[in-house]
């Protein structure tokens, strides 16, 4: 298999600090370390691209180097062959460590099974259970398969109104994803039985999809709420007009009021998101006062020559009596 | 048979005090005295399996006693399952048969 993006491997963010990144790595170790499942085959193998990962992104060096294309995950991937505690434990030397209570003093007359694994000895005995589900001799074998962590980054919109999407398993395998409407940054998402399968009829591990959602250039969230800030022309604010605005769902015809100052707020009432439970958001447009950059030569006469009827200070009250 | 230099050589990012109070605690057990302590392969898979797991990930030290049972638990139960294995499959087939029949009216 090809080697995992490390970042997907540890499920961490691509910003991820190295405590975030060391904190990832100890929790999935404590997960897979072969020497903590003895029974379970697989482990070895998650255990070692889930170390490779933590070469990779803990050394800051290699992991800029990753990060600029220079070397790609299977540099980081390739763990030296070692051997671990459960295979001297289940080999001759084993009994060392025996606790009492076993068969130890029994007279089963027992043959040396050294290195062969508990599961293929069943196997081989009662060919007909292999794969069966139910519980019974050789418990251990069965087993609930690992969940699997990734990250996806998804558009603003399309984390505001809820969209589909395909991600990218191991090359061959893909797993649609719904996102519903209203998915937070840094939400997890579970996808039951979508990680990797189980063993001997064990049901498959769940897959976790942590959400980051693009920031957006002119859209900014608030709970179900989607504020934007839209820029008027000095006459749409004084006449009033009607000018067309984004929404997350497309453009919207608002009406400007007469009279408008800078950052009056209109509310669009149900344009927000509208979150699969619970109520629909509003969309709340502030006018931004733009004059144009040069200003229009003929309103910078008129201003020139222009004495308002009744001049107002806008800022008294501000600097006290 | 490894001696303690051995050991301390082995095994990267283990200290000789450490050494000695894991094995003061019960944690690794070595033949011989404690002049001359002589390892075996099982103690050193061991002894760097505690260092992984204090140093990798980072277990509290009143807990690796915890595991360490657990392991040696589940291991004494795996061996003795292997030997029953091994009972089980030296004995003639009818009797193999019935053991199977038995066990799958189990469940």
């Amino acid at each position: 298999m090809a080697a995992q993006d490390p970042y997907v491997t540890l499920g961490v963010k691509r910003d991820a600090t190295q405590d975030e990144i060391r904190r990832a790595y100890r929790k999935l170790a404590k997960q897979h370390h072969p020497d903590l499942n003895p029974g379970n085959k697989q482990a070895e193998e998650s255990f070692k691209a889930v170390s490779g990962a933590n070469d990779l992104l803990s050394d800051p060096e290699k992991r800029a180097r990753f990060d600029r294309g220079e070397i790609d995950a299977s540099g980081a991937e390739r763990q030296p062959e070692r051997g671990y505690y459960r295979q001297h434990a289940e080999g001759a030397q084993g009994p060392r460590y025996q606790r009492s209570g076993g068969f130890a003093g029994a007279d089963f007359g027992g043959q040396d099974f050294g290195g062969e694994d508990i599961g293929d000895i069943f196997a081989d005995l009662f060919g007909e259970r292999r794969g069966r589900a139910g519980a019974g001799a050789g418990a251990g074998i069965k087993m609930r398969g690992p969940d699997r962590a990734f990250t996806l980054t998804i558009d603003f919109v399309d984390a505001a109104r809820g969209t589909k999407t395909r991600i990218s398993l191991a090359p061959g395998s893909t797993l649609d994803v719904n996102i519903p409407a209203g998915v937070q940054d840094g939400q997890i998402l579970r996808l039951r039985g979508k990680g990797d399968s189980g063993y001997g009829g064990g049901p498959p591990g769940d897959a976790l999809i942590e959400i980051h959602v693009a920031p957006h250039e002119f859209f900014r969230r608030e709970g179900n709420d989607i504020r934007v800030e839209v820029p008027v022309t000095v006459k749409e604010a004084v006449h009033g007009a009607k000018i067309t605005v984004p929404t997350v769902h497309g453009p919207v015809a608002v009406t400007v009021p007469k009279h408008s100052d800078a950052g009056k707020t209109l509310r669009l009432k149900g344009r927000g998101i509208a979150p699969p439970r619970g109520e629909k958001g509003d969309q709340y447009v502030t006018i931004k006062i733009v004059i144009g950059d040069p200003a229009d030569p003929a309103l910078e006469r008129f201003l020139q020559s222009w004495e308002p009827r009744n001049p107002v200070d806008p800022r008294r009250g501000m600097l006290g009596s | 048979m490894i001696a303690r230099e051995g050991v301390l050589q082995q095994v990267a990012g283990l200290a000789a005090d450490e050494l000695e109070l894991w094995i003061a605690s019960g944690w690794v057990m070595p033949d011989g005295a404690p002049e001359a302590w002589s390892f075996r392969e099982i103690d050193i898979a061991r002894i760097r399996l505690i260092v992984e797991l204090r140093r990798d990930l980072e277990i509290d030290a009143d807990a690796v006693p915890v595991i360490l049972s657990l392991l040696d638990q589940l291991h004494t139960a795996r061996r003795d399952l292997v030997d029953l294995c091994g009972a089980v499959a030296s004995q003639p087939a009818p009797i193999r048969a019935a053991i199977a029949a038995a066990i799958k009216s189990r469940d």
